[in-house]
């Protein structure tokens, strides 16, 4: 019972820890979600993600 | 069969999500390295390669999707590289073939996987899942077996895991030894850690680990684990920037485990100071000064489980006239089991392991210095150095040379070092605490460590 009980508390914890690192990971190819950007999205001159909206030079397209 | 239905979902979980994103397949096989689910399970795992399915998998996934910003090889990684040929090359010499071989097989893969797994754990959310999975992993079986000491009271030779043999985590000194290193990293965890959500849960389950982890050093009666714990707690009270208070809580707590804890515990801990008479400790005395006289003759070693060929008597101390016969006997010590195995070459490449790790970590300390963005890193490394300390010094009593832990440290280690060195070619200088674009949001809401120090830079890929 204690075996069992402790196998399925940290398997969940397992799952969702590894779950969560997968959403977390900026090197996750489809729904990765940089943890720094967790307070809001990315600069766009960081160049990653966001809409560019002008050129390095800073003039309008 | 519901156990066994669920560990093989989970990795079945592992091994899908794991096709598309490498890291989790390495995480997978950190999992079944040291939690061992083909063993815990009752049917469908234990007659499944699953090891080498999840390693084919992280492997794969890794050529077809993640090649991205592979590590540069370093020192840490070459010596782990070139140990992995010379415990090879020494088998082929082995003096107990057979059994050189089986030892072979587990060992090669525990050396061999450290210098791949710094290619998958390349970012921070990633070395953070890497830590996360080890300590639940090892956590599994240390709840449990912490829950019924507490019930039973625990005992020598009593195995209250999860599965039984002499095999990973159901050795008593091995598991002790991975209970008292994990603290550290624990403590680590709830204070930095991303990956582990935030809130009280954590925090409780946190400390809740680490009462875990002390009642399984005690419940497995190893004399190992109370050096560990002991060098751990001298260790933690030097780092400590309240020493007093440290040494009068470790009092209280030194106080209630001598009032609640068996006599035959106390009596088995107190054979530490008489290892003179007592036959086991007389035994490992014996079988290390066999090895020195061994590598003497043999200074290449005798490859794997070559003690099974020694055969010695020693004195009694005390008893005069009277002999300890000792035949077969382990090594029961990280050094002179691979001294004896893999001769002087093969210890000096395992120190020079040992040695590159302390230095690659005392040189992340030192680059992350006063930068909070990075506090993490240096809290890690610091804490890393703290575990390797205690396993190297719990390490000197039991032959746990080959268990995959340390060389999984040796992985944290090498992905820290590489994350530090990536972030300051990215920004060698620091930038303004108040800068609010990046890292820290996590380490303000937090206590700022559990060591001290504080700073910020932007983080690299």
């Amino acid at each position: 019972m204690i075996d069992a009980l402790a196998i399925v508390l940290v398997s969940i914890a397992l799952g969702v820890t590894t779950l969560r690192a997968v959403m977390l990971d900026r090197d996750t190819p489809w729904f990765g979600r940089d943890p720094d950007d967790a307070a809001g999205p990315r600069r766009p001159e960081d160049g990653r993600r966001g809409p560019r909206r002008g050129r390095k030079d800073g003039s309008r397209r | 069969m519901l156990r066994s239905t669920f560990l093989l979902l989970m990795w079945l979980s592992f091994l899908g999500l794991g096709a598309a994103v490498p890291f989790v397949a390495g995480l997978g096989y950190v999992w079944i390295d040291l939690f061992s689910p083909h063993r815990v399970a009752y049917s469908l795992l234990p007659g499944m390669p699953v090891a080498m399915i999840t390693a084919l998998v992280m492997m794969g996934a890794y050529v077809a999707f993640d090649r991205a910003a592979p590590p540069r090889p370093t020192a840490l990684m070459v010596l782990i590289v070139l140990f992995a040929i010379w415990i090879t090359l020494t088998t082929t010499w082995a003096v107990v073939p057979d059994s050189a071989w089986r030892k072979w097989d587990w060992a090669v893969k525990a050396v061999g996987v450290a210098a791949f797994l710094p290619f998958l754990f390349r970012s921070r959310i990633q070395i953070d899942a890497l830590l996360v999975t080890m300590i639940l992993s090892v956590a599994a079986t240390m709840l449990p077996y912490g829950i019924k000491t507490l019930i039973s009271g625990g005992g020598y030779g009593t195995n209250l895991g999860l599965f039984g043999g002499n095999y990973g985590l159901a050795e008593s000194s091995t598991l002790a030894m991975a209970a008292s290193a994990s603290i550290p990293l624990i403590l680590y965890l709830r204070n930095h850690s991303r990956v582990l959500p935030r809130g009280r849960l954590t925090t409780v389950a946190c400390y809740g680990l680490v009462v875990a982890a002390l009642l399984t050093v005690i419940g497995t009666t190893a004399r190992t684990g109370l050096v560990a714990l002991a060098v751990l707690a001298v260790v933690m009270w030097w780092r400590s920037h309240h020493k007093t208070v440290y040494v009068l809580a470790a009092l209280v707590l030194a106080a209630i485990g001598w009032a609640v804890a068996d006599q035959t515990y106390i009596d088995r801990m107190m054979t530490i100071f008489d290892y003179g008479s007592e036959s086991s400790a007389l035994g490992r005395i014996a079988v290390w000064l066999w090895t020195l006289e061994y590598v003497g003759a043999n200074p290449l070693g005798g490859g794997f489980d070559v003690y099974r060929v020694n055969t010695f008597s020693v004195p009694i101390e005390g008893a005069p006239g009277e002999f300890l016969t000792v035949q077969g006997k382990a090594f029961h010590s990280i050094y002179f089991e691979v001294l004896g195995e893999h001769g002087i070459p093969g210890l000096a490449l395992y120190l020079g392991i040992v040695a590159t790790m302390f230095l690659n970590l005392r040189r992340v300390m030192r680059d992350t210095r006063g930068e909070r963005g990075l506090l993490w890193a240096h809290e890690l490394a610091r804490s890393l150095i703290v575990t390797l300390v205690v396993y190297l010094a719990g390490g000197a009593f039991v032959g746990i040379a080959f268990q995959p832990m340390l060389y999984y440290f040796a992985a944290l280690t090498i992905s820290l070092h590489q994350f530090v060195r990536r972030a300051k070619a990215a920004d060698p200088a620091p930038a303004p605490a108040a800068d609010e674009t990046a890292a820290a949001p996590a380490e303000r809401r937090r206590p700022p460590s559990i060591w001290g120090e504080t700073g910020r830079t932007p983080q690299p890929r």
